[in-house]
């Protein structure tokens, strides 16, 4: 038994020769695993697709650079969809690492021919978490003074009409915060027309689950996952598709490091180990 | 009366946005309205105290040599350095973005990759078969990655869907009775802060 347990005696340098290529091969030779769409996600995408020209949706780059992986591609896709829908974005950013996100989403944007100030109008970033969303929700213009080139809110076509929350269609806090769910709920409550929703590093998806089924959030995206089931929807499959082969793969190596690190502790356990065990019974 | 001033202030403030919130008073709410909007500049300004804490603190570092000086050099470098292109960010606009997408983020990015690493290592060392506990664990662990990777629905329908009821039922049992402790918690300790029992957050016992 210990000579078959030695096999799955594996040292640290054979995991880590292991995991990388795993993750490394499916980004070089793509698999194509299907991804099914869920429930959550699809829900999201029907709030943005039914937005009406006009509709104003707040977008809220609020991530650390932890998350970037999983939020930008969020934060462009629901961006892309909601301006192809004719409705206008504000955008903001309230964490340093969301701000230059922001802006390159901004510039991307506008690129693809959307008029900055009519369609999309971007706050620049906004400090103070929890208090600063309840002061602009309940007056944007005294909050904000001015957008992120110093222009007037009043001045702006988009922001010259958005006083409060009431008068936003959509909240879409794309965020890494722990506390996000608690506060943004908080915040949004008072305003019953507004819709919350969240794009989130998927650690907050446990977190969320709560404000679910109260519709208190009335949907949410999971990570890279729900990122890449949005891509799909709107059929511009980007970054967060092309990383789920790799996430798949990932997935599956650590499962198997799991079993094979079972059978090597039960059929060939560390003498040391079991040394050091004998010596502290006795 | 000079030590209690800022407990007054918390107080006051505290009393009119609460008031606020649940009557309508028009010339509250411009005050109430006025004080959300101060906190948006009082962030900015304590970011402002942060960055330059953190300057005294590495300039003290050198000075003593109680820590190694080169980190202490390479971060007062590198903050002095974005600061600038930052402030300038009209002049420097290509420098600030070259810096923060080509630099920071790819750095910052690697890093936080390198968890994958020591994942990998918990994967075989540490997720065991040993006691009903960690057996709960390692078949939670397991089933949340096959939950959410796309490959889970691929080996079995049923995966995503145990997935889903761990996280609907007993995930959100746990988050309830977190948030609704947390809840009763902020609550108390707000109203120590609004009636000036608690006095900790400005340097008194």
């Amino acid at each position: 038994m210990n000579d078959i347990g030695k096999i799955f005696r594996w040292n640290r340098l054979t995991i880590y020769a292991i995991i990388t290529l795993a993750i490394l091969f499916p980004l070089v030779r793509p698999i194509g695993i299907p991804i099914p769409i869920g429930e959550s996600a699809r829900t999201f995408y029907e709030l943005v697709d039914n937005m009406k020209p006009g509709d104003i949706i707040w977008v809220d780059s609020a991530f650390s650079l932890s998350a970037a992986v999983e939020c930008v591609p969020q934060l462009e896709a629901i961006s892309q969809h909601a301006l192809k829908k004719g409705a206008k974005v504000i955008m903001l950013a309230m964490s340093p690492d969301g701000q230059p996100f922001a802006e390159r989403a901004l510039a991307a944007l506008i690129e693809q021919g959307a008029v900055y100030g009519e369609d999309i109008v971007y706050l620049g970033f906004v400090p103070g978490e929890e208090p600063a969303i309840a002061a602009m929700m309940s007056d944007l213009h005294r909050a904000v003074p001015r957008d992120y080139r110093g222009t007037p809110l009043t001045d702006i076509p988009i922001t010259k009409n958005v006083r409060t929350g009431n008068d936003i269609a959509i909240v879409v806090p794309v965020t890494s915060n722990a506390t996000a769910p608690d506060f943004w709920t908080r915040q949004i409550a008072p305003y019953p027309n507004t819709v919350l929703t969240m794009a989130s590093q998927a650690s907050l998806w446990p977190r969320i689950q709560p404000y679910l089924p109260t519709g208190q959030i009335a949907a949410a995206l999971n990570g890279a996952r729900g990122a890449a089931e949005y891509e799909l929807m709107i059929g511009k499959p980007s970054i967060a598709v092309a990383s789920m082969d790799a996430t798949s793969i990932a997935y599956l190596t650590f499962v198997l490091f799991i079993i094979v690190g079972n059978l090597a502790h039960w059929l060939a356990p560390d003498k040391k180990v079991a040394a050091k065990k004998d010596g502290d019974k006795s | 009366m000079y030590r209690k001033l800022p407990v007054y202030i918390a107080t006051i403030a505290g009393m009119i946005l609460m008031i606020d919130y649940f009557i309508n008073i028009p010339a509250l709410t411009k005050v109430a309205s006025e004080i959300q909007a101060w906190t948006v500049l009082i962030s900015a300004f304590l970011l402002g105290i942060g960055m330059v804490n953190l300057l005294l603190v590495n300039i003290r570092g050198l000075q003593t040599r109680r820590t190694d000086i080169l980190d202490n050099i390479v971060l007062i470098g590198a903050l002095v350095v974005m600061f600038v292109v930052t402030l300038f960010s009209d002049q420097f606009d290509t420098a600030y973005r070259w810096l923060f997408h080509e630099i920071y983020a790819p750095l910052g990015t690697a890093v936080f990759s390198l968890l994958m690493y020591a994942m990998a290592s918990a994967a075989y060392r540490a997720i065991r078969l040993k006691s009903i506990e960690s057996t709960v664990f390692l078949i939670a662990a397991v089933t949340a990655m096959l939950g959410v990777a796309p490959v889970g629905e691929t080996i079995s329908p049923q995966i995503p869907k145990f997935y889903t009821w761990m996280l609907q039922v007993l995930n959100m049992a746990g988050q309830r009775g977190i948030i609704m402790g947390g809840a009763i918690g902020a609550m108390a300790a707000s109203l120590r802060v609004l009636l000036g029992i608690e006095r900790r957050h400005i340097g008194l016992e």
